[in-house]
């Protein structure tokens, strides 16, 4: 019973999170943006303290469940091992595919201690956050969903979308255009593909419990947990099943012990003991064996310095017919990056996100892209060259777990100056070889450029850098870089981003 | 200005004493009809219309060759824009099979490859079944020289695998005015040229297509009056707007009644371009169809321009660039037989023309002279889309409207449905390369701004 509660929950929360990162219509975000806000290390990054209570009274209480039913990549792990358990023949599956195993302490804190230098190392301002991102279980999913889930979606919804649009329903319309290809983010997509179904397929849960920090958090609180699965040592008679369909390998049979630290709470074992041996109840401690104190302090240690860190980073807020063919627009290498208003600054983005793509999927005009560079490797960067960043749209800024992009409402964000346009004389076409254009000037939403007379008598546009917010506009509509005859093949005029967002 | 006022009125007269079904003798307009049968739409033989100088009995449905079936269509992909062989030959077959006889093409369309497949479509049926009508085409100042011409017209015969034109037509009249006029085809002895042709058998009708300025639509009659030259046929637009209202629709072009009047006057035969406006009324706005379909309920929107454009009786065909089979299959059925429009529905056009015109859509006929647009942007295309919305009465602008958030909806996606991002509105700079080759006269970047603001301001408004 208790197992098939389970089971719905995660299907649930499964296909809500991915439902998330597909679907472009806004209306899976309106009900179910609190998903990814309740994910352990975004809220623990945007100390997101309601979240952080509310899952630590949840695994004083009940014990490892978020790794069951809320953590997206734990879900997707037992549907791993569903789907070897459906492949094996009969004997196999009756016999199990697990078994005891003791803790991988060393492994297992070790890569929680790496965690905590990546994080104090991004938050520091050092590297980006989302080398730490890269150990959290919920951008890993992310990165999978935004990068395999999202382009099948589309595949999928396109003729559905036609037939749709043929009687004038838009609703699956697809508005932000496919992203071109990026290598680096689909190696990494297929790497934690390739590394995370592995482990689930031969070791069970074994990503949970020797490399995930969000396991090794919640497991340091779970052995105290009010509620848990313990053996009846009258009824049992040591069969050992319970132990072969761990995915924990956290039941010692014999000595009728379970690892409260590792056990994730699926129930499988209840559901299997034909001795009704197993209940889940309240329990004194006294079948775990009680967790060094060491251990605790230490982790109480980590939480503070963590802790300590972010309030640090907090603190510094700042013929006829026939169509000319058209190029793909790069963006100025050498630009400064811009990033989303809500961000604060390049610095403020790079400490808190952990690069789940969620914002770059939710992004309505798909100017939000995963950056290439080192410094913010993976993390969202605006890039002009199909589109700007609508100055009435604050998507991103809603979705985001981390904090990393904090909520602005839309009159805020016509406040904030992410960047400035600044003009090549040389290429623009008005400037450079005084032909009609002024484009740019009359699409600027801020109404920052105007065509004024330049030295050499061809009218030029002129920005004005106290009005400019960055926004991107001119950039998308130049000309220059999109024309097949102009040579060219960056804007004539773009955003320059600034490192601390400046408020107007 | 002079308005003809009996052809066409009187024509409908006469038509209430025949009858409405009536067989008409030839009269002045050096035309005269045949009608195959008397049964309903479609159940009858194609209408024909006779060339009283050369005896050419020709099908009142001519095959326009400007937008021709391309791979696109199949494909979905707008880049494939190479022309179709196979659908034309399948269209070509179907419309001689069904009694069309009259081909309309030029070097100049489809990116100057429509005679070549015409040429190939119709090289495979007896020379003696159909007309082929091409023209000298005058876009690039760089073939207006006697050598260029004398090249281009050979170079229609070669294409079309022909040894004769049976209609002839000095391309775009009026474009650029008397100067283009006199340099193009005058001054270089390229009209003479084309007399002598005529003279050889050549070219066995020789004509002109009229756009723009009336100045040389005035200027070529007068020629015959002053018996310098004899126009075999005259190609104008004419649809029930352009009737009466062609100034509402630009204040540079000349009212239909006029062109036709002044030509049925003097017994040219008229050839009819843009029945429907570049499809504008095959879809014309709500209320107007409603009223359509509840006269005819089982004839198309287009059946009514068809109708109109075929019913004067100095008409010789109405060419109709038909892109599709299903096109094809309707007009054929619209004219087999003609059913020509009576007095009162004669009023009732008249009437739904000042309906249509209330409604603020771009006169855009969709001939692509306009394009490529060096900087992509795909013109027709987005009036097409903008017409449309207009029509479909979902271009709102005021936000308590309690349409607002459907017809918002309709339009912007709908636009990126209908037009790729890149190739929108918003990309016009506003050089103005266009303007010169609309020949509708469309003030073609003002009203893209204008789409491109709206656009906009629907993006803008979140609800």
């Amino acid at each position: 019973m208790l197992r098939i509660v389970r089971m719905l929950l995660a299907t649930v929360a499964i296909l809500a999170i991915t439902l998330l990162f597909v679907d472009f219509t806004g209306i899976a975000a309106r009900w179910l943006s609190f998903l990814p806000k309740i994910q352990l290390v975004p809220a623990l990054l945007a100390l997101n303290l309601g979240a952080l209570c509310l899952l630590a009274v949840l695994t004083l209480v009940f014990g490892r469940v978020y790794c069951s039913v809320i953590c997206p990549l734990g879900i997707y792990q037992d549907i791993v091992m569903r789907l070897r358990i459906w492949l094996s023949p009969k004997r196999k599956r009756r016999a199990g595919f697990f078994r005891h195993s003791p803790e991988a302490k060393k492994l297992r804190y070790g890569f929680f201690a790496m965690f905590l230098v990546l994080v104090a190392l991004g938050l520091a301002g050092v590297i980006a956050s989302s080398f730490a991102g890269l150990l959290d279980p919920y951008s890993a999913y992310g990165r999978m969903a935004s990068r395999f889930a999202l382009p099948l979606w589309r595949t999928a919804v396109v003729p559905v979308a036609d037939m749709a649009a043929e009687s004038g329903v838009y609703v699956l319309d697809s508005y932000p255009a496919a992203q071109p290809l990026n290598v680096a983010m689909l190696a990494v997509a297929v790497l934690t593909f390739v590394v995370v179904t592995a482990m689930a397929w031969r070791g069970g849960r074994d990503y949970c419990n020797k490399v995930c920090p969000a396991g090794t958090m919640l497991g340091l609180l779970s052995r105290f947990s009010l509620l848990k699965p313990a053996i009846d040592t009258d009824k049992c008679n040591r069969c050992g099943t319970c132990g072969r369909k761990c995915k924990a390998s956290c039941i010692d049979t014999n000595n009728h012990s379970i690892d409260y630290s590792r056990c994730v709470v699926c129930m499988d074992c209840i559901g299997n003991c034909t001795r009704g041996a197993i209940s889940y109840a309240r329990r004194r401690g006294g079948t775990a064996k009680a967790a060094p104190d060491a251990t605790r302090r230490s982790f109480m240690v980590g939480l503070a310095v963590a802790g300590g860190a972010i309030a640090a980073r907090a603190a510094d807020k700042a013929t006829d017919g026939g169509l000319a063919p058209l190029k793909d627009k790069q963006r100025h290498p050498d630009a400064a990056p811009a990033v989303p208003a809500g961000a604060i600054g390049i610095g403020h983005l790079s400490s808190r996100c952990t690069a789940c793509q969620l914002c770059v999927s939710a992004c309505p005009e798909g100017v939000l892209r995963p950056s290439l560079s080192a410094s913010r490797f993976m993390q969202p960067e605006l890039v002009f060259t199909g589109g700007f960043c609508r100055p009435d749209c604050t998507e991103c800024s809603h979705v985001c777990p981390a904090g990393a992009i904090k909520p602005v409402d839309a009159a805020e964000k016509t406040a904030i100056r992410i960047g400035r346009a600044v003009v090549d004389t040389s290429t623009c076409i008005s400037a450079a070889y005084g032909q009609h254009c002024g484009n740019c000037a009359r699409h600027c939403p801020a109404g920052a450029i105007q065509m004024v007379k330049g030295t050499n008598g061809n009218m030029r546009p002129s920005v004005d850098e106290s009005v400019c917010i960055g926004c991107g506009s001119c950039e998308y509509h130049c000309p220059v870089g999109t024309a097949g005859h102009i040579s060219s093949d960056k804007a004539a005029i773009y955003v320059e981003g600034y490192k601390v967002h400046l408020k107007s | 200005m002079k308005k003809f006022d009996t052809g066409r009125r009187g024509f409908l007269r006469n038509l209430g004493i025949l009858g409405a079904a009536g067989v008409l003798g030839a009269c002045g307009a050096g035309v005269a009809s045949s009608d195959g049968a008397k049964s309903g739409r479609g159940q009858g033989a194609m209408t024909k219309r006779l060339n009283g100088a050369t005896g050419d009995s020709v099908s009142i449905l001519g095959y326009g060759c400007m937008r021709l079936p391309t791979k696109a269509l199949v494909s979905g992909n707008e880049a494939d824009d190479e022309i179709d062989q196979n659908a034309v030959n399948e269209s070509v077959d179907y419309a001689i099979a069904h009694g069309v006889n009259y081909f309309d093409t030029s070097p100049a369309y489809c990116k100057g490859h429509s005679e070549e497949a015409m040429g190939v479509a119709l090289s495979r049926h007896p020379r003696d079944k159909y007309y082929i009508a091409t023209k000298l085409s005058n876009f690039a100042p760089s073939t207006w020289s006697r050598e260029a011409s004398i090249g281009m017209f050979e170079n229609s015969l070669r294409m079309l695998r022909t040894d004769y034109v049976d209609y002839l037509l000095l391309h775009g009249i009026g474009m650029g005015g008397m100067e283009a006029f006199n340099g193009r085809y005058v001054d270089n002895g390229v009209l003479d040229y084309l007399c002598e042709k005529r003279r050889q058998g050549i070219i066995r009708n020789l004509g002109f297509s009229y756009h723009g300025d009336v100045a040389v639509f005035d200027h070529l009659l007068a020629m015959m009056d002053r018996g310098e030259i004899r126009w075999d046929f005259a190609q104008i637009q004419m649809n029930y707007i352009d009737w009466r209202h062609a100034k509402e629709i630009n204040e540079r072009n000349t009212d239909a009644e006029y062109l036709y009047g002044e030509l049925s006057k003097r017994g040219i035969p008229v050839v009819i371009m843009e029945p429907l406006l570049g499809g504008r009324l095959a879809s014309v706005p709500g209320p107007v169809a409603a009223k359509m379909k509840e006269r005819r309920p089982d004839d198309s929107l287009a059946s009514w321009a068809f109708r109109f454009a075929g019913t004067p009786e100095g008409v010789l065909t109405v060419l109709s660039g038909m892109t599709y089979m299903e096109h094809l299959k309707e007009n054929i059925a619209t004219y087999s037989a003609l059913e020509p429009l009576d007095a009162e529905e004669d009023a009732f056009l008249q009437r739904m023309a000042l309906e249509i015109l209330q409604n603020d859509t771009v006169p855009c006929t969709d001939c692509k002279y306009c394009m490529p647009c060096p900087y992509g942007v795909n013109i027709p295309g987005i009036f097409a889309h903008y017409n449309r919305c207009i029509n479909e009465g979902t271009v709102v602008r005021d936000g308590a409207d309690p349409d607002f958030a459907r017809s918002r909806r309709a339009f912007l996606f709908g636009y990126d449905r209908a037009v790729p991002r890149l190739r929108q509105a918003d990309r016009c700079v506003g050089c103005g390369a266009c303007l010169s080759h609309c020949p509708q006269g469309i003030a073609i970047p003002g009203r893209l701004h204008a789409i491109a603001a709206y656009a906009e301001s629907l993006r803008a408004s979140k609800i």
